[in-house]
């Protein structure tokens, strides 16, 4: 009887924790901010700024307090850069539940806990920082990789620390100094006062280490999880999953990829061990991190039985862990990292299997990869390059051995030729389609799914086989080979055309392409061949417009362009996101950005828009942090979807569908009751003049000397300002302008010009088509 | 000539209310009223050239009409006191001639270059109704010698203009014109050979390269 109950029991807490780890995700929606916006997000830089110079000590020299000054002025700047991006999220369950853990572990220290905010910045790279004014940001991709709630302690720890240690003003300090050759870095070689600073921020990563470490001790969480973060970290540039990656996703009963696109052999992520330092590092290497607070650890008196590894809750730090990797699985579509996303999407379906919210991102991720192997050029060895070295892209070329499942995995997607992906992307939507009839955006993607197949890979319905009779051909082609005999025993029915196909090497057999049966299903349904017929229809009523748009010469298209991109449109509101006013000075000292006037600028900038719109008789809201207030974070949370939106778009050519959450945009387009969304730069420079000979010299030619004189005492100044206005409903843009104003000074009433007459053409009646 | 400008005046201002928001300008159509000076160098010598220039001064009424346009009305007076140098001796190469000048601009502000009226770069294209009045009193000889001309001359200039604290009009640059014809011929009672000839190129040269600055208040 005991025996029984304890299996009960067993079973039961098998269940439970099986329950928690793998957390209900069926009706999940994307993260958004919620409650109220943050002081932190909602006040401006200058007033940040003038609250951090109230720390200058005034003991100190003036150069030393002109340097902290010149810090607080940057890393406000930096910070806010950040916060108001649509880069982060406030007051969703990750930041809740991060921020609930930093409560837990400065529970002994208020005061320094009132100091800190903790973001979540929506990222798939693994990272974690703080800076100087006590705003920590902690990546999704770090989230999606933690063990326990520990370990996540841990990581705020390290950070707190070096800002408890102002380790980020020091570094700034520091690097002024090495710079102009001071203090300890006077009396040396350039290199050396370069291996010097690297060491210096070295000892301040294993002061945050070491007391990060006895910071989790205090707090009671069980302090071996630090050495589980070091483990985090060592495999930081992996994906957070390396499972097992097939092709069989993508295929079906009589549709299967050659297996020349699968790779068999692949290479194994691979951790670096090596315990030595790399000089110009700033930070130790991740080996030795861990070696220094293992033997930390091991000095503690009964370290095993130490501490917990949840304090705030399991179940909440699983569910947290799971959202974390729903979100990257979009991220990594919004960083255009398409490939990474179809095999991060493919891990988390092994356990998510009928998830909406993934199938639908699967699906926008495949429609991604078939738009752009249709537009032809992507998938560039230089393009592969570019993204392993920056986006965390795996996908290596042909040549070399991908490395890891997701190597497989974005080695597959690359090979694959763009009709059989085209049409595997068309089955996969089709699928997703029937199951859920309502959603109008699965009927969309599939609708574009089926244009590419008809208009880019020129398919039609006669391409595709209605029945399988062509496996009799089959058969008899095997009778004499007695090595495929004994290969299709051992196979079921289906796979054979596959099978002979990949013995022959070849793609197609007998002229059948390897793609002819893969709607064999399918087209038995008449839903699924009335939209092929449509879709044929479509792309036969493009080909005269096509015709006309190809007899234009390259000058008379950017003429239509210009035209089309520059005519007055009749809007009567817009709406402008997150404007982008920069003042570049190449003659300050640290960093060419002249942080004051980009704030000032800013503020001018947003200003004159609504004031040139408002004289135009045209309504013009601004969607930016600095405009809201704490009741905005609707507003907040529709400048990041719309940022997104706009980040996809980018990657896009002009008239090409986009893989975007179009019936979302169709919502934001209603609430703000218009179409019509702006990004808009305005950048401004100022630099030294070249040529100052010359110009002393052409003194000489005394009726001009006055403007040489000016020429010869102030710098150089150019503007540049463009914007472009996107019908968000429809993606396209129907509106740009791009100006340069070489060495002309950069003045507000060049800007407010410039605005104005960009107002204007907007809100003026459309002319009459000739 | 009143009427004219009169009639000018009444035109542009009551299509610059008519129709908002106007079609370009400084946050829509406005006038600018602005002094202007500038200055020729005396061609007699390479020295003169560099070192002795014949002052203008001038004011113009000038309305933003357009995206890229101005035009615009001025009046401008000169002394002309460069030396032509045929003969030392004939007055007519060094004595003053002053001249008047009322004409009409057309401004483009260069697209090419980010200009958009009224701030930017810009060519300007002007004709110009100019009288010169030349006279020599010589005391000891007890004579006097006149003359006076009517010329209309066309201009070109390149230059560019700014506007500040949303009011104040600064620009610059450099003009050069030349005689189209010559309305009213030179009436003269000169003893001197040739002195027509000599004062009218004077004219000639004064207009042929003028850098010049302005300044004004924008309506």
């Amino acid at each position: 009887m005991l025996r029984k109950l304890f299996a009960v029991w067993f079973l039961l807490l098998t269940v439970s924790l099986w329950a928690q780890q793998i957390p209900n995700m069926s009706n999940y929606q994307p993260a958004r901010s919620s409650g109220t916006l943050p002081p932190d997000i909602l006040k401006s830089t200058t007033e940040k700024y003038e609250k951090s110079k109230g720390q200058i000590n005034a003991d100190q020299s003036d150069k030393m307090q002109k340097a902290e000054d010149d810090f607080y002025l940057q890393t406000n700047y930096s910070v806010d850069q950040i916060l108001h991006s649509g880069t982060i999220m406030v007051g969703d369950s990750m930041s809740l539940y991060v921020n609930r853990v930093a409560d837990t572990l400065l529970a002994h220290d208020p005061e320094l806990r009132s100091q800190i905010n903790i973001y979540v910045l929506r990222t798939p790279v693994v990272n974690a920082f703080a800076t100087d004014r006590g705003s920590i940001f902690i990546t999704i991709g770090l989230l999606t990789r933690l063990h326990n709630e520990a370990e996540l302690a841990f990581v705020l720890a390290h950070e707190i620390i070096h800002y408890k240690r102002r380790h980020v003003l020091v570094g700034y300090i520091e690097g002024m100094q090495m710079q102009e050759g001071e203090g300890k870095y006077s009396e040396t070689t350039a290199e050396n006062r370069y291996l010097k600073k690297h060491s210096y921020a070295r000892s301040q990563e294993t002061q945050a280490d070491e007391e990060g470490f006895d910071m989790l001790v205090k707090s009671n969480y069980d302090p071996k999880a630090a050495l589980g973060a070091f483990n985090i970290l060592a495999q930081a540039d992996f994906p957070f999953t390396d499972t097992l990656f097939t092709k069989s996703a993508f295929e079906g009963p009589r549709f299967v990829f050659p297996s020349k696109y699968y790779t068999d052999t692949i290479k194994r992520f691979k951790i670096d061990d090596t315990e030595e330092d790399h000089d110009l590092s700033t930070h130790p290497s991740v080996p030795k991190r861990r070696k220094n607070i293992k033997r930390r650890y091991e000095k503690l008196q009964g370290a095993d039985s130490l501490g917990q590894r949840f304090l705030v809750s399991e179940t909440m730090f699983y569910r947290v862990r799971t959202m974390a990797m729903f979100e990257e699985a979009a991220l990594h579509i919004n960083e255009g990292n398409y490939k990474d996303a179809v095999y991060i999407n493919y891990a988390i379906q092994k356990t998510y299997p009928d998830n909406y919210y993934l199938q639908k991102e699967m699906l926008r991720a495949m429609l991604a990869i078939t738009i752009k192997k249709n537009t032809g050029f992507v998938f560039t060895d230089l393009e592969s390059l570019l993204a392993s070295i920056f986006a965390g892209d795996f996908s290596s070329s042909t040549e070399e051995k991908p490395v890891g499942e997701i190597g497989r995995a974005t080695a597959f997607i690359t090979k694959t030729d763009k009709k059989g992906w085209n049409i595997a992307t068309v089955k996969y939507a089709w699928k997703l389609h029937k199951k859920y009839p309502e959603d109008k955006e699965i009927e969309q993607w599939t609708t574009i799914l089926f244009r590419e197949m008809t208009i880019k890979n020129s398919l039609e319905l006669n391409d595709f086989q209605r029945s399988d009779s062509i496996y009799i051909i089959i058969g008899k082609k095997v009778d004499s080979d007695t090595a495929m005999q004994h290969k299709l025993k051992k196979d079921t029915p289906e796979n054979r055309f596959q099978i002979v196909m990949d013995y022959m090497k070849e793609d197609s057999l007998d002229g059948y392409k390897y793609w002819e049966f893969a709607f064999v299903e399918e087209l038995k349904d008449s839903t699924f061949e009335a939209m092929f017929k449509a879709s044929m229809a479509y792309a036969d009523s493009l080909e005269g417009l096509e015709d006309e748009d190809l007899t234009l010469t390259p000058k008379e298209r950017k003429e239509k362009e210009k035209e089309e991109y520059s005519s007055s449109m009749g809007l009567k509101k817009i709406v402008v996101i997150n404007p982008t006013f920069q003042s570049y000075d190449d003659r300050i000292k640290n960093g060419m950005l002249d942080v004051r006037k980009s704030i000032t600028g800013k503020d001018k900038y947003m200003d004159a828009m609504k004031e040139t719109a408002g004289r135009c008789g045209m309504e013009c809201e601004v969607l930016d942090p600095l405009v809201m207030d704490s009741t905005d974070v609707e507003k907040f949370n529709d400048m990041m979807i719309l940022n997104d939106w706009f980040t996809t778009r980018g990657d896009f050519r002009d008239g090409r569908p986009l893989p975007v959450h179009q019936e979302e945009m169709k919502r934001i387009a209603k609430k703000y009751n218009t179409n019509y969304f702006m990004w808009s730069v305005y950048y401004t420079s100022r630099e030294k003049r070249s040529g100052v000979v010359a110009r002393v010299l052409s003194l000489a030619f005394a009726p001009l000397a006055p403007a040489t004189l000016y020429r010869l005492f102030t710098p150089r100044e150019d503007v540049y300002f463009a914007a472009v206005v996107y019908d968000i409903t429809t993606g396209e843009p129907v509106w740009a302008v791009r100006r340069e104003y070489s060495k002309q000074k950069a003045t507000d009433s060049k800007m407010k010009l410039q605005l104005y007459d960009m107002m204007r053409t907007l809100s003026s009646p459309k002319k009459k088509q000739k | 000539m009143k009427k004219l400008i009169l009639f000018i005046a009444v035109l542009i201002s009551s299509s610059a209310f008519a129709v908002p928001p106007a079609k370009g300008g400084y946050l829509g159509r406005r006038f600018i009223v602005a002094g202007e000076f500038a200055y020729s160098p005396n061609y007699y010598s390479l020295r003169s050239f560099l070192t002795s220039y014949n002052p203008q001064v001038g004011a113009n009424v000038q309305y933003v009409c357009g995206r890229y346009w101005q035009v615009g009305m001025n009046y401008n007076r000169y002394i002309l006191t460069d030396v032509k140098g045929y003969e030392i001796g004939n007055p007519a190469n060094s004595e003053k001639v002053m001249g008047t000048g009322i004409g009409f601009t057309a401004r483009k502000y260069r697209i090419r270059k980010g200009g958009l009226a009224p701030i930017g770069k810009f060519v300007e294209f002007g004709i110009t109704r100019q009288e010169w009045t030349y006279e020599y009193t010589d005391a000891l000889l007890s004579y006097r010698d006149n003359a006076s001309a009517t010329i209309i001359t066309g201009s070109i200039a390149m230059g560019v203009q700014e506007i500040f604290k949303d009011r104040i009009v600064a620009n610059c640059g450099v003009r050069a014109s030349g005689r189209l014809f010559t309305t009213t011929q030179a009436t003269t009672n000169v003893d001197y050979e040739n002195a027509e000839q000599i004062i009218s190129d004077r004219v000639l040269f004064h207009n042929m390269f003028t850098p010049f600055a302005g300044l004004g208040i924008i309506f």
